[in-house]
């Protein structure tokens, strides 16, 4: 027997139900369906196995051991002052102090006359801020309902733009806070496998812009990745 | 709405966050301005789940240590995808497809690169004794299959068989996960089920023949 013919049978048909609907099937045709189907029935059985809390000793043993892990390196790390002394920032800025200390030594050795920029530029060196997204990024279940980001200090509101990979944009909207929720509309375009890229822009009281993001890419994970 | 932060664990108006369902917890999150609030929800929302997930990916993969990285990713694509999140679904069915996903995609091409062939190798020469699924051609004969497959199959074997073949999941990982205690683990219902269903294709096929 071909395994080809094995996994075209036994690969999900377009009337099998999602997990949500798994658990609560709602028409007698989808408790029908689900009665019947090997692999609705499998895959309860697989959530069934997610939720068990039935373990030896010894997988308690580990398992314990992972979420103790987890706890001490939690996915998003609560901001606060002590977390700004990083050892690697703490060694980023002595090494910036070092050599700061060394220049001015050796200028001070050298006896060397202050260079005094004469070009009159008036234009400021500052160099604009990066607004960091939050999500969505990469392989995301469903369209997003929304786009997050960091805020950014100064900002009085932000532009979103959706862009298709060629850089095109798709759609772009202002806001005054760091979250957007997406249109239905827009929405419908994050079709299953298609990749989008989705900026930022902080803009000041005057529209100027004075930080951006890089364009990040996501996309609704293919059907057969769900 | 009043926010009163009470560290170690916030509180959100006169509730505790921790008395809140995950979906409130959600709610909240993605209603509150403040990045530290915001931290803490999110992360007593994974806290809950943590022996979930991290009993899950030990059972797929088999080691500890694996287990441990897929599950940080695991929480960390929860994260990212967070927004995503319907309210009014279940955050545990949420979290378990992408437990289920993440985990599965991660094994499978890990077994790509094993003996995983092998083993199929094997299982495929055990049951070379049949050449009648040369009937079933024809997408509409599909369902005929697996009309066979629940008639002559028990439900492990079924189980076993949807999830190797359907799910492409490798063999040692449904072992764990469905927790089988025979010696060959998932190997032997596969091999067996293989065998049940050439035989009902031969009846079938002779069926056919007859005048």
């Amino acid at each position: 027997m071909s395994e080809e013919i094995l996994r075209r049978a036994l690969k999900p048909t377009p009337v099998c139900l999602t997990e949500e609907r798994l658990l609560a099937p709602e028409t007698d045709i989808e408790k029908q369906h689900v009665a019947s189907c090997a692999r609705c029935q499998a895959e309860l059985k697989l959530m069934n196995q997610f939720f068990s809390e039935e373990s030896t000793p010894e997988e308690e043993k580990i398992v314990n051991g992972i979420a103790r892990q987890l706890k001490r390196k939690p996915v998003v790390r609560i901001p606060g002052w002590k977390s700004w002394f990083t050892l690697p920032r703490l060694s980023a800025i002595s090494l910036a102090m070092a050599s700061l200390l060394v220049v001015v030594s050796l200028r001070m050795t050298m006896h060397e006359a202050p260079v005094v920029d004469e070009s009159g530029s008036t234009v400021s060196n500052f160099r604009s801020g990066v607004v960091k997204l939050i999500a969505p990024l990469g392989d995301v279940v469903v369209a997003p309902q929304a786009f997050t980001w960091e805020a950014v200090a100064n900002a009085a509101r932000y532009r979103v733009n959706l862009l298709e990979v060629d850089q095109n944009i798709v759609w772009n909207a202002e806001i005054n806070t760091f979250s957007m929720v997406i249109p239905e509309a827009v929405r419908a375009k994050m079709v299953p496998a298609k990749t989008l890229l989705w900026q930022v822009e902080a803009l000041d009281a005057s529209g100027k812009v004075i930080a951006s993001s890089v364009p990040e890419r996501f996309r609704v994970a293919p059907i057969g990745d769900k | 709405m009043e926010i009163v932060i009470t560290f170690p664990g916030a509180r959100i108006g006169s509730m505790a966050a921790g008395e809140l369902p995950d979906e409130e917890l959600i709610a909240q999150y993605r209603a509150e301005g403040d990045q530290k609030v915001r931290a803490q929800l999110v992360n007593e929302l994974f806290s809950r789940h943590y022996k979930t997930v991290a009993r899950w990916c030990y059972r797929v993969s088999g080691d500890a240590q694996s287990a441990a990285d897929l599950a940080q990713d695991v929480f960390l694509k929860a994260y990212r995808n967070l927004d995503s999140f319907r309210i009014n679904a279940r955050f545990t069915t949420w979290l378990y497809t992408i437990s289920k996903n993440h985990c599965l995609s991660e094994i499978k091409s890990r077994a790509a690169q094993g003996n995983e062939a092998g083993e199929e190798a094997l299982i495929n020469l055990a049951d070379a004794t049949s050449g009648a699924d040369q009937t079933l051609e024809r997408e509409s004969d599909l369902a005929v299959m697996r009309q066979l497959l629940a008639e002559s199959l028990d439900e492990t074997e079924r189980t076993v068989m949807t999830l190797h073949y359907g799910e492409e999941m490798p063999l040692d990982a449904i072992t764990r996960v469905l927790k089988l205690a025979n010696a060959s683990g998932a190997k032997a219902y596969i091999v067996s089920a293989r065998r049940k269903l050439n035989r009902a294709m031969e009846r079938l096929q002779a069926k056919r023949m007859a005048p």
